[in-house]
């Protein structure tokens, strides 16, 4: 016998996420899934986002690595709160391991929350963890043809940092091209060109922050 | 790669279904995944035979329906498959496009005795 089903295989991931998204909300935190390969630069771009908006703002970031701490340590000696989820080998976090980290922290104290995920831009785009932003980093060395291999992280997040803007004239990396394809696949996106090295871009990007956190 | 996650969900989905039914056995599961998932169907066999060892649906067999990723412009509204390394329009060569199909990821039936 034959019994429809017609369900998303991700609904208990997604209804853990919604729950997320609730707490989070009514806690008034701005929170954001950071995702990029490994060695795009996410905790270097986080580490100065900590140095520029710390003073105004309480920042926390959950680090999710799939063993060691060295991420997590590096945050804590900016002076802000990190804790660490260890995703056990998983390629990506899920909303329960989110959930599980939302438990343990003071999220009525905390104006914004970084969830910096696993380095990987396949798993992570699959799974809603609830955050009320998701960004994405695409280091310039690792090339302007990206989008078309990660179409689902590509037009899914509603920011793209364009990292290590630093060695553009080393590369030949084409940034017209990739904007454009970017563009095109997802038209809400902002796009930050941004050196933490040179300082380049990083206002922008800090800006945008800001004004997130205004509307929150 | 994370298919032993992503099954033990599937495996909860059509046992629960099954048991609405109220049937004791479930046969075979029928998936619909588009391409831009980086599930891979035969890791999910394999982790299906695992996880399901000595539940109703222990030797199911699962069926892939695989959707191809296909977009629409929109400006002109053509529907096409997108090359590998352009997703430019084929009719008015813009490259604005909308992801219509290939991010697929449900379980359509499953076949129960």
């Amino acid at each position: 016998m034959k019994v429809t089903v017609l369900q998303n295989i991700m609904n208990a991931n997604d209804k853990i996420a919604a729950k997320n998204q609730d707490m989070l909300e009514q806690n008034r935190v701005l929170s954001i899934n950071v995702m990029a390969s490994p060695g795009a630069g996410k905790t270097s771009l986080l580490l100065e986002t900590i140095r520029q908006l710390k003073d105004k703002f309480k920042i926390c970031v959950i680090e999710a690595d799939i063993a060691s701490t060295m991420d997590a340590d590096r945050i804590i000696r900016e002076g802000v709160q990190a804790v660490h989820i260890n995703t056990g080998g998983e390629c990506h976090t899920d909303a329960n391991m989110l959930g599980a980290a939302l438990e343990d922290l003071p999220l009525k104290e905390i104006d914004l929350l970084f969830l910096e995920n696993v380095g990987n831009l396949v798993c992570p785009a699959e799974f809603r963890i609830g955050t009320k932003k998701s960004i994405m980093l695409l280091s310039v060395p690792e090339g302007d043809d990206k989008p078309f291999k990660y179409p689902l992280m590509f037009s899914t997040v509603d920011a793209v940092v364009v990292s290590k803007m630093d060695y553009l004239p080393l590369s030949d990396f084409d940034l017209e091209r990739f904007e454009k394809t970017v563009r095109g696949m997802n038209p809400k996106a902002e796009i930050f060109k941004v050196s933490v090295r040179t300082g380049e871009g990083v206002a922008d990007w800090t800006g945008w922050l800001e004004a997130q956190l205004k509307g929150i | 790669m994370h298919e032993l996650s992503v099954t033990q969900g599937i495996l909860d989905m059509a046992i629960e279904k099954a048991l609405e039914a109220g049937s004791k056995r479930v046969t075979d599961i029928y998936l619909v995944i588009g391409d831009a998932s980086s599930i891979i169907d035969d890791c999910v066999q394999f982790s299906f035979d695992f996880v399901s060892k000595d539940t109703i649906a222990e030797g199911a067999r699962l069926h892939f329906q695989r959707i191809p990723l296909q977009v629409r412009c929109r400006d002109c509204g053509d529907v096409f498959r997108p090359q590998k390394e352009s997703w430019e329009c084929p009719q008015c060569k813009k490259w604005e496009v909308d992801i219509i199909k290939g991010k697929e990821f449900y379980m359509e039936s499953i076949e129960v005795d």
